[in-house]
Order: C-alpha cells, then sequence, then structure tokens
C-alpha cells in the first residue's frame, strides 16, 4: 500500500511538469543589449517577435514554404519589375528599401514582390481548375450599368435603350457613378468582393437570376446605399468570360482563402507553439489549422 | 489471498477508486497538453509539407529586414535609459497612471481595440500600456531637463524668432462680436472700471472672464509663440505685440472681446509647460534636440551591445525619426 501511494504520488509530481509547449530559439541567453544590469537576450527579441502578429507571420512564411517550388516565370520577373518601378516612383530609392527593411533591390523583390505573384499564380491554377463551380457559386455575370440619380431617369434610360439610344450617350448624360465608367464588368454575389464589385450584392442577386442577356426592364433600387441602377446583362454564362472571370475570381480574397484552407490541410500543416496556436485560432487563419 | 481481500476490502475499493480518479486524470492532462517538436535540438514552431519551419528560422527571418532588430532595440534602449535615468515621484506616478487610463479608454472610445494596443506595447518590451505611458513621460523629463540645462545657449536664437511668452486674458463671451450689445458693452465697461480702480489684472480675471477654463486659473493662458495656431490668428497676433507686463487693448475675435496681458518671456514663465519644449524641438529640428537628450542621459549608464556597430544604428535611427 506504502508503495503504491508512492507511485501515485510521483506520478502526480511527473504530471505537474507537463506543460504547453512554447518554442525557445537557441543561445537564446546571448545578450543582445545591456544598460547598467539590465540584460535583454536573444531569446527576449524571440518573445517580443512572437507577440508581434505572430499569426500573420507564420502563415506568410507557411505559404513561402507551400509556394516555393512555384516558378518565377519571365512573366513574373516582368510584372515584379513593373512593381518594383511603381514603389519607388517619385521616391528616393534608398529609402523606400530601407522602409521596407531590405538593403537592395533583389531582396525586396525576393521577400516582398515574388511571394505575392507566386501566390497570385497558384491561386490563379486553382480557380481555373475550379472555375465553372467558382463561377456559379458566385454568380458570375458580366453586366453594363448606368447609376441613375431617380427612378424616373432610371425608366427614361430605358426607354430611351429600346428605342436604340446608345448606352454610351445615356452614360454621359445620367450616370451618376463615381467608379463606373461604361464598361462592362462583372457582377457577383460575392459580398467580401468589395472594391471589385461595383453593385451592391443585393443588385448582384437579382442580376444573379437572369440566364440570358437582356436589359433588366425596371430600375434596380438598392436600399442599402439607396442607389439606384439600369442594368444591361451583356453575358449571363460564366463559361463566355473565362479569362476575364479567373482574373476576377482570383482577386476575391474569399477565394484565395478557400485556396488555402484546403492547401495548409493537405499539406498537414502543424503548429507546435501554444502561443502562436492560440494567436492563430483566435485570429484570421483560424480554418487553416489542422488541430 | 481470499483473505486479505476480505480482511482489507474497505481499503482495496478506495485504492481502486482513488487509482481510478488518477488514470482519468492523467488522460486528461496528457491529452489538453499541446505538445513540441524539435529537430536536431531546435524548436519547431510549424511544419507544412514535410518542411519543418525552426525557432531559429522564424527569429532571423523575423529579424531579416534591414532595421527590424535596430527598431526593436531602440525601443527597448529608450525605454531603460528612461527607466533608470529618472525616478517619478508618488505623486507623478499616480497622476501618469491615471492619465495613461484615461488615454487608453480614449483610444478605445475612437475605435481602437484595446486587446490589440496592449499586445502591441508587449511587443515593444513593455508590460502594459499604462508602462509605456509612464516610461513616455519619463522621456519628456530627460528632453525637457536637456533643453533646461542647455536654456542659456538654445534659447536666444530661438526668442528672436518666435517671440515666446506667457500669457493671459479676460474674455467677454459674445456670439455676434461685430456687434456687441448693450449689455456685452457694459461687461467690457465693468472690467474696465475694475482695472482703472486699481484691482490687479488676475482678480479681475477670476472675478470678471468668461472664458471658464483659464478664469479658474485667474485668467492664466499659458505659453504661445508665433508659431502656436492653436489659437485665434488675432489673439495670438496682438499677444505677440506686448511688452514684458503689458496689457492689450480690448481685441476682437471669434469669440468675443479680450484684454490679453503679456506675463512674460523670460524662460522662467514657462519652464515647464510642454508646449514650450515642443516649439523648441520643432526649431531646432535638424539638430535632433531629442536624440541628443537621451544620449546624454546614456552616457551616464553602462551600455553594450553584441553587435559592436548598433549602437551608431540606433542613434542613426533616432535622428531619422
Amino acid at each position: 500500500m506504502k508503495k503504491l501511494i508512492v507511485l501515485c504520488v510521483c506520478g502526480l509530481l511527473l504530471l505537474s511538469g507537463c506543460s504547453d509547449k512554447y518554442t525557445a530559439v537557441s543561445n537564446g541567453s546571448e545578450v543582445l543589449m545591456q544598460v547598467n544590469n539590465k540584460k535583454y537576450t536573444k531569446e527576449d527579441l524571440y518573445g517580443m517577435a512572437q507577440v508581434s502578429n505572430s499569426d500573420t507571420f507564420v502563415i506568410n512564411e507557411a505559404k513561402k514554404v507551400l509556394n516555393s517550388g512555384v516558378e518565377v516565370t519571365e512573366a513574373m520577373k516582368a510584372e515584379a519589375e513593373t512593381e518594383y518601378a511603381t514603389a519607388i516612383k517619385d521616391k528616393v530609392e534608398a529609402d523606400v528599401l530601407k522602409a521596407a527593411g531590405y538593403e537592395t533591390k533583389e531582396a525586396y523583390i525576393e521577400n516582398l514582390i515574388y511571394p505575392t505573384l507566386k501566390e497570385k499564380a497558384v491561386v490563379k491554377e486553382y480557380v481555373r481548375a475550379n472555375y465553372d463551380s467558382l463561377a456559379s457559386t458566385n454568380a458570375l455575370k458580366k453586366v453594363r450599368i448606368i447609376e441613375v440619380k431617380t427612378e424616373a431617369d432610371g425608366n427614361a434610360v430605358i426607354a430611351k435603350i429600346k428605342a436604340g439610344d446608345s448606352f454610351e450617350s445615356l452614360i454621359q448624360t445620367y450616370n451618376q457613378s463615381t467608379t463606373y465608367t461604361g464598361a462592362e464588368v462583372i457582377s457577383t454575389t460575392n459580398s467580401g468582393a468589395n472594391a471589385a464589385n461595383i453593385l451592391p450584392t443585393d443588385v448582384a442577386t437579382v442580376i444573379a437570376s437572369y440566364t440570358t442577356p437582356q436589359l433588366v426592364e425596371n430600375v434596380i433600387n438598392d436600399s442599402s446605399t439607396s442607389k439606384m441602377f439600369v442594368i444591361q446583362v451583356t453575358a449571363a454564362s460564366p463559361g463566355l468570360f473565362v479569362e476575364d472571370g479567373i482574373t476576377f475570381l482570383s482577386g476575391l480574397s474569399t477565394v484565395t482563402t478557400a485556396y488555402y484552407e484546403v492547401k495548409f490541410k493537405e499539406a498537414g500543416f502543424k503548429v507546435y507553439d501554444k502561443g502562436i496556436y492560440d494567436a492563430i485560432k483566435a485570429g484570421n487563419y483560424s480554418t487553416y489549422l489542422n488541430q | 489471498m481470499t483473505n486479505i481481500l476480505k480482511k482489507f476490502w474497505f481499503v482495496i475499493l478506495v485504492a481502486v477508486i482513488f487509482i481510478g480518479i488518477i488514470g482519468v486524470f492523467i488522460n486528461d492532462k496528457v491529452s489538453s497538453v499541446f505538445t513540441g517538436k524539435s529537430v536536431n535540438g531546435t524548436d519547431v514552431v510549424f511544419e507544412i509539407n514535410g518542411v519543418n519551419f525552426t525557432a531559429d528560422e522564424y527569429y532571423t527571418n523575423y529579424y531579416s529586414g534591414t532595421d527590424v532588430m535596430v527598431s526593436q532595440l531602440s525601443s527597448l534602449l529608450q525605454k531603460e535609459i528612461a527607466d533608470q535615468s529618472i525616478t517619478l515621484t508618488s505623486d507623478e506616478i499616480s497622476t501618469y497612471t491615471t492619465e495613461a487610463a484615461t488615454t487608453l479608454k480614449n483610444y478605445v472610445s475612437y475605435g481602437y481595440d484595446e486587446a490589440s494596443i496592449q499586445k502591441q506595447m508587449k511587443a515593444l518590451g513593455f508590460t502594459d500600456f499604462a508602462e509605456y505611458y509612464i516610461n513616455s513621460k519619463k522621456v519628456d523629463q530627460i528632453i525637457q531637463g536637456y533643453i533646461n540645462e542647455k536654456s542659456a545657449d538654445l534659447l536666444p536664437a530661438f526668442k528672436a524668432a518666435q517671440s515666446p511668452r506667457s500669457v493671459s486674458h479676460i474674455l467677454i463671451s459674445m456670439s455676434d462680436p461685430d456687434n456687441p450689445t448693450a449689455d456685452e458693452k457694459a461687461r467690457m465697461a465693468a472690467v474696465d472700471k475694475a482695472l482703472s480702480e486699481g484691482k490687479s489684472f488676475t482678480d479681475v480675471a477670476y472675478d470678471y472672464s468668461e472664458d471658464e477654463s483659464t478664469r479658474v486659473l485667474d485668467g492664466k493662458v499659458g505659453y504661445i509663440d508665433s508659431t502656436d495656431t492653436k489659437y485665434d490668428a488675432d489673439f495670438r497676433a496682438a499677444a505677440l505685440k506686448l511688452a514684458d507686463g503689458e496689457v492689450s487693448g480690448w481685441v476682437k475675435t471669434q469669440f468675443g472681446y479680450h484684454l490679453i496681458k503679456n506675463d512674460g518671456s523670460a524662460f522662467e514663465n514657462f519652464k515647464g509647460d510642454s508646449t514650450f519644449y515642443s516649439s523648441v524641438i520643432t526649431y531646432y529640428k535638424d539638430d535632433n534636440l531629442a536624440v541628443k537628450a537621451l544620449v546624454e542621459a546614456g552616457d551616464k549608464l553602462t551600455i553594450t551591445f553584441a553587435d559592436n556597430t548598433m549602437y551608431d544604428k540606433i542613434k542613426a535611427y533616432w535622428a531619422g525619426n
């Protein structure tokens, strides 16, 4: 009996030493800075690095690993040069590099631009492979719109279109939109489209019901924005604008997120630091976790 | 064996139940513990596609940008210089702690997330926002102390350029200063009468001024100079024309009519006023007085770095920010 009790107590003591894992950096006791008796070690700096948006940092590093095999094409190199030129336009190049934390243009492109371009490439391939279902889920249509001031204006526009007036001339006269200039745009019911979507989601939902190209007979009033639209559906089938549709869908954050949710799970993404795990779980990337 | 069981059945029963409870506890504890992984003695932060990303890589990649380590250490160095150079009184600690709580509350009311703010403070090496705020007050004291010490060298050019002074005022408030009512004119006349009878400006300000925030301070407005845009332009212009001790005539502004007094342009009149120090720092912006103040305070401490070029990088970083 005594031995049994001793064994149980030892077991409990052993268990009390079991605790969640928080990672530590090698040579953590190395002193980086000392002010009188106050020391700041590598471990201290590692701890501060973890507090600062560790979820975003880890996910971005994981994406780099995931996308490391993506080839940097000549097109990507050209696009990177263009993006870099835009970044330093009208600025002192050294200041731009310093602000970003890099000493050379090559390091800037390698660490800031290529990861984004590689991500765009893989997401685009994902969208291409799943275009039909994604286009259907997001109810893509191609439309032309005139944002009108009043319902009376809208009805007048509809009448004039039916009478043969050109859309362009009516845009000049009636359009209230500050962003829409008259070209065909893609309409989607994806409420996360934001700037990619010129139309309010509710309006896009109405358009989603149209299966053939046509002028929408009624002025559509969006109650959430108090905006009114005359809409001409120019392409009701996403299959008629595949490349535009792929580009559009690739730019949607919900599509990118859905892609990575699948990829992170397929790649067996697993976190081994409790603090970082909790940060990811509480943040925007919780659906990337397998644990 | 049977006899033992019969004799000690109760003890055995208790032991079995006890072992069962321990077993459940063990299982619960082990299954809830977050397990780690290490490779070649190095902690792994995450694994993806069979690739292990270690804590060392996390550290290296995080601090790979040119200024990231410099920025982090500069923040910590400033914190230490302030903490080790300045000892606050208990009243100051109490005041600043209250101010910190109010400031944080204001940030939250503007829409900032408190948890994110506190997280940011930890990333800078502070326990919380209160510690950060109190430390910033210590930094202010270092800089103000430096300016006070060097006032004989700094102030002549500053005074010539910006006409600093401390002022007070008496306001008769009006909704339409272009058309004062009979009552408003009568209130102005009452002020004139009180002053002509020999009452002091401070007493008259306390008794008659209609700017309540300064009335309770005997009319004291505080520091003003030619760059101070928080005051009405007409008020500022009139205040800057006055000699030490001089009282203006009635000055019309958007608020009504003011009598303004120059309480003095000597340094002692606005020593301690944070607006004055901000104005001096801005005037001497190319001289980086704040950096010089911190470096001078740091020179009194023993500061060492693993990278012997780091202190110069930090000074350059402070100068650029």
